[in-house]
């Protein structure tokens, strides 16, 4: 599948498999914390230095905080160790709103002893963010070739879950790039701010 | 002998190429169960049912561990869905609705 991306697993896996993406060369951050002032320093310390700015989610108060930050670009497994999805109709506006993409984590799914309650998680989730309209990426967070998965494969676990495989694996990754491209720019100022010059 | 259906009424298939990658090298009946076991943990014995996939024996490559799987056209994105969710790592190379093609 052209076009695809998972910015979360090892850059060499991408060389090796002879991709060619432009994902092999960005700077991805995933960030951990356990209370939003950690949060926020650490947002703060990263935003400049990462390409893609990620959180690792699972707490309700932080997966909240999470998506009110347009500086964050993904939202990792909100439905993480927590016995109901971790996101509701709240949250799922505020994440198009901020455009804050919620990631499918499929390692967490594969090793999880009850792959059926993280199934139901993520179809309860998937249901939410397509009627909100917010983004969702999948991603294998491959650190070893064997934890790879083809794409297609991906996009049909997501289609069999009852969301769109295809936003999942190619078009919200590739509008995460152009937000990218756009913060590059010197004439970025904040997110929704641009200086214009006369 | 009951007479054949005409091909309009037949069945669809697509054939998918598939990749299995393992410590060990599978034989033949060690791929079909692991196929099989795939679907099932997945989408259960109603799923299996629907999917419906046969390993083709005379096109099944031990030394690349390569095989391609006949399964029933509408329930390629169930199939393909079960396999990124098997105990190994089986990856789909390509896909077809003809072995010729292959």
């Amino acid at each position: 599948m052209t076009g695809f991306h998972d910015f979360f697993i090892n850059s060499n896996l991408e060389q090796f498999h002879d991709w060619k993406e432009e994902s092999v060369e960005l700077n991805t951050v995933i960030l951990d914390a356990s209370s939003w002032g950690e949060l926020k320093r650490k947002i703060t310390q990263n935003r400049e230095k990462a390409d893609i700015l990620a959180f690792k989610g699972g707490d309700e108060k932080l997966n909240r905080k999470a998506v009110e930050e347009p500086r964050l670009d993904v939202l990792l497994h909100p439905e993480k160790n927590r016995e109901h999805s971790g996101l509701n109709h709240i949250l799922a506006e505020k994440a198009a709103e901020n455009y804050v993409a919620i990631g499918l984590d499929f390692s967490y799914l594969y090793h999880s002893s009850r792959r059926d309650l993280v199934m139901k998680d993520w179809r309860k989730n998937i249901k939410l963010l397509e009627k909100y309209n917010a983004p969702y990426i999948i991603t294998t967070r491959a650190q070893k070739s064997y934890q790879l998965r083809a794409p297609r494969d991906l996009a049909s676990l997501i289609n069999e879950l009852g969301g769109s495989g295809q936003k999942a694996v190619k078009e919200t990754p590739s509008k995460i790039l152009e937000r990218i491209k756009k913060r590059k720019n010197p004439d970025f100022v904040n997110p929704g701010v641009d200086e214009v010059k006369e | 002998m009951m007479k054949h259906l005409p091909p309009t009424l037949r069945r669809d298939h697509r054939y998918l190429k598939i990749s299995i990658e393992a410590d060990e090298s599978k034989n033949f009946s060690e791929a079909v169960q692991i196929i099989k076991y795939a679907v099932k943990d997945f989408a259960g014995e109603k799923g299996l049912a629907e999917v419906q996939p046969w390993l083709l024996k005379r096109k099944f490559d031990e030394s690349n561990q390569q095989a391609i799987v006949r399964i029933n056209k509408d329930y390629e994105g169930l199939f393909r869905a079960s396999i990124t969710l098997a105990k190994y790592k089986i990856i789909t190379l390509e896909c077809s609705g003809t072995l010729k093609s292959l």
